[in-house]
């Protein structure tokens, strides 16, 4: 109706406008951004070069490479480098060019022994410093961002981090199995399971108070939570986001013996609900309408 | 140096988008792809109801978020408070989007340039001369006319504004029309809670 | 910082400014074109200059670029290969040279014309050169396919020209303090120089708090920005107008002095409706003082009564305003509410809220002269007067008007003149007149002088049988399906049609239509794109369009004159005529030269000024037609028109305020009964066969209240489709420009049709669904929008959703054309003013889906891009 309905879908009626500039693309490489910074800042406290590798190739090719292919402009993109002092974007950038380098030459280094002992560590800090930057500052360019209040309320650096920790504990786990640090330490074993359901208990109350945040934030907030709890995306959100990704994988790792197909499938479940929640996060992202007579009206 | 602003009467405005139109006369914009529009509202119950026109353009907010969300320095303001993007620096990354509270901004798509406004790829001669100032993968939005401003001529949506419900001036100059309508009749800006002080006033 | 050196936006690109005047509508508001040093038209934008639109543009004057260079555009003369014709028919064109296509024309006309003139249908319509609409004169032929004028205006034209000797008429924005819209956008959203009317109306609502009340079944615009809404349902306008009437008779808020003095509201009405006159033929009124009938210019006369009954030359009689009294007796509020639903208390309201706001009795001053001053006006247009009972309604809003003086006094209710050139005939200002008995001479004929009177009939549409009215074009459809009972015993076969879509404007059944141009031996069409009828043309004669060509006009403005220049601002983009050339081209294939010179110059007021006229055996351009306008305006030659663009003033108030101070105004319309009685007599006389169910209840004196027959349809039709159009695509041809469609289709009153939710709700309707949408007569396919803006006994449908297939495809097509909802035919036709009832009986259908003749090609159904 045209009074009642107040998603504007592009028409010109006054409503919530959906932001469309963010989209697959940039969740995807959100999503391998948030796994292979988490994976490298795990695997590098139990020197797993592996996992290390992986994360470090998984920022590179499906972070990085995920952001060329959206830029409308590829081949000037390094120029997002020019303003660390005030773009999340910028810092994340400059992040990313550190933790590739630091993070390549840390695992020759582990393997070749090339630098002298102070640089190499230095180089190991910095590459763990970028990494951890990596992992929280897609929250901050999201929540740094008034425009939309599903992402404006502060909770979306600690999702970053929290879905990121969980993310590098799950992989892992998976990467890890048979590898000496978990296959000859069980103890280590149930302590990732432990983290990572604990995770998943925090990331379940991160999601559920950010959207609980945003749907009192606003009326485009609370347009955006009604499309993921009730709406056009709750069949995607509810089951994916929430019971796949969280209640679901954190109930099969408590229960979970010490079997490899079960830690993948742990780790695929919990993955893909991740996923998910990138994609949404953009998908139901609206912007309030600049003037509003009708919302007044109602509150 | 002046300040420039714009108040919308929504006491005068009608609705009829010429000023959408003007704007696409004036800048070649593609189809669907608009730097202003005015947008309509259904309120109440019939037959207690109204609709209300509500104009929209980029606000040129003194703190603007897109500037500061911008990871290339493309969007920059100018002395003048017009806040401005540069083809030459814009990557195409949307952040300036998502960070601007009003949906103001479009990131020119390849098709957009493409199709041309009847379709099929086919370019009119005004189209031809136009398009020029556009490139593929960019953001654009509003300049508030800035070519025509800086010649001392008002945007063009002000000047065809058939109830001229648009009113642009200098907002730092007391005895412009855009400030006194602003005291006289209580100008508000638009999601002020947004924290972005924007030079676009709105009086009913 | 941008590096680029050279201008990004148009207007401040390298190039020169033109002044010129807008076509986008029928109106001319003044415009200045930018075209680049490579000769590109890129920025059209008001004339500052003039104080009519103030340098304002509406939407569409704003996307006239996108006329000019559209690739739709016919490019040559074109002559039709496929022999098959019909509606989406691809007609094949093939390109042909001018000589070629202008003989064939010629050789074709004069086949007809040597056969039977009348076999010749002209629809021609182009309002900003109003003197090709005479060009039929030349033929002796008056046999138009009329597609414009009565739809919007049948009784509207005729009824401004009994009140006030003009064309259409305006609330004085000058002085207005409450202004009523009913039926109409003038001010908000269409009619009469719509930006700048929006312009001057907007100034008065904000800086003057000009208060407005709008009576409409929908939230038009105007009802959004006016102060109160009243939904009204549809086609009940004229008994709410009289309710109003009612108050103010009854509560005596009424302006005595005026009727007494101004109008024939004193003479008195003997038992036939005729005044009552002494042998010599000149009028009585009343004495109230000395109780005596007198002769309405008596010196003697202390006070002429408006109300009493009296006895006369033996005859029973009342005055005028009396006789008005008595119709009102039977609406009060009350009793026109289960007609109108608007609540009594609302109509008594405002009409105490307009009889105050008139200051009855208050007096200004203008121009050294006293004149009464009246801040409240009632005005109305095409959905209110569009009914059955068209005259009737028309001279009820008038007549709210008349009760408070209000009639072309400053702040009332003023007449507009359409194009001032023309000062003997069609309104021009130099028109009024004294009639009769102190009256001023009344002027129904606005568009052509009266069509005689003919049997059998030489028009297919009547017009003959409409001695006051508008060409009805739609009968055309009517008498030729029964063409034996109209007594039609030729039967047209060559249409020619300029600036012209019949197709898309009349109301009928659309096959019927089809049939109707399937029958035509050979059709062509002078046009700039391709619509609903020239895709069934034989021949496409190309015109210049209104970058390319000359002219001077100014059309139908409210509160200002002066004439507009149109100058070419590019030379033509293709191999284009103007209307001047081709018409001249083919006057002189067909031996016509002369007279249609002895007719321009007539038509163009020319004679005026002898060193004007037009020799005649030359052909002359648009550009020599042009500057001969501007000359007879003001003198000036065309350099001073290209210099200044326009000559636009405001209305000198001696012309614009009761130009015809000192005669009285038609308060009671005996013309009308004369007109009845005059027909009557000629069918008699020709012993027509349907003389009998000729509608003689049509033509009233005064309004009643008795309803259009639209209410009487079988009660299944249960609810009342009206069409509506705003300012994006006021007036014809906009939907297919791709700025107006990047518009009109994003708002959602443009992209489905208008239902209340509780009417939804209890037809179990919803948001989105498919609905065919049926009347007694045909039916369309919508979807339907819920909208708290709609009476609920009304569907309300956007022009910009009744364009059916043709063969421009930047136009979207809609789920039918509204137009064939309404009947065409004799008892839904005003047989005083030939207009055509406007709104339908409709019940809905829920359909499973779109159906799929409906939903192919560029619909306005189909998702994605569809321009």
């Amino acid at each position: 109706m045209i009074a009642s309905n107040r998603i504007a879908d592009g028409t010109f009626r006054v409503g919530v406008g959906l932001q469309k500039a963010w989209g697959v693309q940039m969740a995807t490489a959100f999503f391998f951004g948030e796994a292979g910074a988490g994976l490298y800042f795990v695997a590098q406290f139990f020197d797993f070069t592996l996992g290390m590798f992986a994360g470090l190739v998984m920022v590179l090719f499906g972070k990085a490479g995920g952001h060329i292919l959206h830029l409308g402009q590829p081949l000037r993109g390094w120029r997002a480098l020019t303003k660390v002092r005030s773009s999340w974007v910028s810092r994340g950038l400059a992040a990313i060019v550190l933790f590739v380098v630091a993070g390549a030459l840390h695992l020759i280094d582990l393997r070749a022994g090339v630098l002298p002992a102070g640089v190499s560590q230095l180089v190991a800090a910095l590459a763990l410093a970028a990494c951890f930057v990596i992992m929280i500052y897609q929250g901050f360019a999201m929540s740094h961002s008034t425009a939309i209040a599903l992402w404006s309320g502060g909770l979306m650096p600690i999702a970053s981090l929290t879905y990121a920790l969980l993310n590098g504990v799950l992989l892992t786990l998976v990467l890890g199995f048979d590898a000496p640090f978990l296959a000859e330490r069980p103890d280590t074993v149930r302590l990732l399971q432990v983290l990572a359901v604990a995770l998943m208990l925090y990331g379940l109350v991160t999601v559920l108070s950010l959207l609980h945040g945003a749907r009192h934030a606003s009326e485009a907030g609370r347009q955006s939570v009604a499309l993921l709890l009730q709406g056009g995306f709750a069949r995607w959100f509810v089951p994916l986001v929430i019971g796949v990704g969280f209640v679901f994988s954190a109930l099969m790792m408590l229960a979970a013996p010490p079997d490899f197909a079960w830690m993948l499938a742990v780790a695929g479940l919990e993955l893909a609900g991740y996923y998910a929640f990138r994609v949404l996060m953009f998908k139901a992202g609206s912007y309030d309408p600049a003037l509003s007579l009708a919302y007044r009206f109602r509150h | 140096m002046a300040k420039w602003g714009m108040v919308f009467d929504l006491r005068r405005c009608i609705g009829c988008n010429a000023c959408a139109v003007a704007c696409k006369q004036e800048n070649s914009l593609p189809d669907g792809v608009f730097f202003t529009k005015t947008l309509s509202e259904e309120v109440g119950e019939y037959p207690d109801v109204t609709r209300s026109y509500v104009p929209t353009i980029c606000n040129h907010c003194e703190d603007a978020p897109c500037e500061r969300a911008c990871p290339t320095g493309a969007t920059y303001t100018r002395p003048d408070g017009i806040v401005m993007v540069d083809r030459n620096k814009c990557i195409g990354c949307g952040t300036c989007i998502v960070a601007c509270p009003y949906d103001q901004r479009t990131r020119l798509e390849p098709e957009m340039l493409k199709e041309g406004l009847f379709g099929g790829g086919r370019m009119t001669p005004f189209e031809e001369q136009g398009i020029g100032r556009f490139t593929v993968g960019t953001v654009v939005k509003c300049t508030f006319c800035h070519e025509r401003v800086d010649a001392g001529q008002l945007p063009a949506c002000v000047a065809t504004c058939p109830t001229e419900a648009r009113i642009f001036g200098d907002l730092d100059d007391p005895t412009s029309r855009p400030r006194q309508l602003i005291l006289e009749r209580r100008g508000r800006q638009p999601l002020p809670e947004k924290n972005t002080n924007p030079r676009v006033f709105y009086i009913d | 910082m941008e590096t680029l050196t050279q201008p990004v936006q148009n207007s401040m690109k390298p190039g020169k400014w033109l002044n010129s005047s807008c076509k986008m509508c029928i109106h001319s508001c003044t415009t200045r074109i930018h075209v680049t040093e490579d000769g590109v038209i890129n920025k059209i934008e008001g004339n500052p200059t003039s104080p009519s639109n103030n340098g304002r543009l509406c939407p569409k004057g704003n996307a006239a670029i996108l006329r000019h260079y559209d690739p739709a555009r016919f490019r040559t003369p074109l002559r039709r290969t496929n022999p098959e014709k019909g509606p989406g028919v691809d007609p094949k064109w093939a390109p042909i040279g001018w000589d070629e296509a202008l003989d064939l024309v010629g050789r074709e006309l004069r086949k007809t014309l040597e056969e039977d003139p009348r076999k010749l249908m002209p629809a021609i319509n182009d309002f900003q050169k109003l003197f090709l609409w005479a060009w039929p004169a030349a033929l002796g032929n008056a046999n138009y396919l009329s597609s414009v004028g009565n739809f919007c205006g049948g009784g509207y034209h005729p009824m401004n020209g009994f009140i006030h000797a003009a064309f259409a008429a305006a609330n004085d924005v000058n002085y207005c303090n409450y202004w009523i819209n009913n039926g109409g956008g003038d001010g908000f959203s269409s009619h009469l120089h719509t930006a700048a009317q929006a312009n001057h109306v907007a100034k008065a609502r904000v800086e003057r708090n000009m208060r407005v009340v709008v009576v409409e079944p929908r939230l038009s615009i105007g009802a959004a920005k006016a102060n109160e809404w009243v939904p009204i349902r549809p086609a009940t306008d004229r008994q709410f107008a009289l309710g109003l009437a009612h108050v103010l008779v009854a509560e005596k808020l009424y302006d005595a002095k005026f009727l007494k003095k101004d109008t024939n509201a004193p003479y008195l009405v003997g038992p036939d409706g005729y005044f009552v006159r002494n042998g010599e033929g000149r009028i009585y009124v009343w004495d109230a003082v000395d109780n005596c009938a007198r002769l309405w210019d008596d010196p003697e006369i202390k006070e002429v009564a408006l109300e009493g009954t009296y006895t006369v030359e033996g005859k029973p009689c009342r005055p005028a305003f009396q006789k008005f009294k008595d119709i009102l007796a039977e609406c009060s509020p009350e009793q026109m509410e289960t007609l109108t639903t608007v609540p009594a208390a609302t109509t008594r309201r405002i009409a105490r809220e307009f009889a105050k706001a008139a200051q009855i009795g208050s007096f200004i001053e203008i121009d050294g002269r006293m004149l009464p001053l009246r801040p409240a006006a009632y005005n109305y247009y095409r959905g209110a007067q569009g009914h059955k009972y068209s005259a009737m309604a028309n001279h009820a809003f008038k007549l709210v008007n008349f009760l408070v003086g209000g009639i072309d006094a400053p702040g009332g209710h003023v007449g507009v003149t359409l194009d001032d050139q023309m000062q003997d005939i069609r309104g021009g200002c130099g028109q009024i007149q004294p009639g009769e008995n102190g009256m001023m001479q009344t002027m129904p004929h606005q568009l052509h002088p009266e069509v005689p009177f003919s049997w059998p009939p030489n028009e297919t549409h009547l017009m003959g049988f409409f001695p006051i009215g508008v060409d009805p074009g739609h009968l055309t459809q009517h008498t030729l399906a029964n063409a034996e009972k109209f007594g039609l015993d030729y039967r047209p076969d060559t249409l020619l049609m300029c600036h012209s879509n019949p197709l898309w404007n009349l109301p009928g059944d659309r096959e019927q239509w089809y049939a109707l141009l399937r029958s035509m031996r050979f059709i062509v069409a002078v046009d700039i794109l391709p619509n609903e009828s020239n895709e069934w043309a034989d021949v496409i004669l190309p015109s210049h369009d209104l970058l390319e060509s000359w002219n001077m006009t100014m059309i139908e403005p409210p509160h200002h004159e002066g004439m507009c220049l149109r100058q070419p601002a590019t030379p033509p983009l293709y191999d284009t005529k103007s209307e001047e050339e081709i018409f001249y081209e083919i006057s002189e294939r067909l031996g016509l030269l002369e007279t249609w010179n002895g007719i321009l110059n007539f038509v163009n007021g020319f004679h005026q000024k002898p060193e004007l006229l037009l020799e005649p055996n030359r052909k002359y351009s648009d550009r020599e037609i042009a500057e001969r306008k501007g000359k007879l305006w003001n003198g000036q030659d065309l350099d001073w028109y290209v210099e200044h663009g326009h000559a636009v003033t405001p209305r000198r108030p001696d012309k614009w305020y009761r130009p015809w101070d000192g005669m009285r105004l038609h308060f009671y319309l005996e013309d009308i009964v004369r007109a009845r009685d005059t027909l009557r007599q000629k069918m008699e006389a020709a012993d027509v066969p349907f003389r009998h169910e000729w509608e003689w209840g049509d033509y009233q004196p005064l309004p009643t209240a008795v309803p259009d027959p639209v209410h009487l349809e079988p009660a299944d039709f249960d609810l009342y489709a009206i069409t509506f159009k705003d300012i994006q695509i006021n007036f014809g041809e906009s939907i297919g420009n791709p700025w107006i469609n990047d518009i009109v289709f994003k708002d959602p009153v443009h992209t489905a049709v208008l239902l209340n939710p509780k009417t939804a709700r209890e037809r179990r309707l919803d948001e989105g669904d498919i609905v065919r949408i049926e009347s007694p007569y045909g039916s369309i396919v919508a979807k339907i929008g819920l909208s708290e803006g709609v009476h609920p006994d009304a569907v309300c449908v956007s022009n910009a959703l009744t364009r059916v297939a043709t063969q421009n495809t930047g136009v979207r097509h809609g789920g039918g054309n509204f137009n064939q909802l309404l009947p065409a035919n004799l008892r839904h036709t005003d047989a005083c003013s030939g207009q055509p009832e406007t709104v339908a009986k409709v019940r809905l259908t829920k359909l499973a889906s779109v159906p799929a003749e409906i939903a192919a090609g560029n619909s306005v159904f189909s998702k994605g891009r569809a321009h």
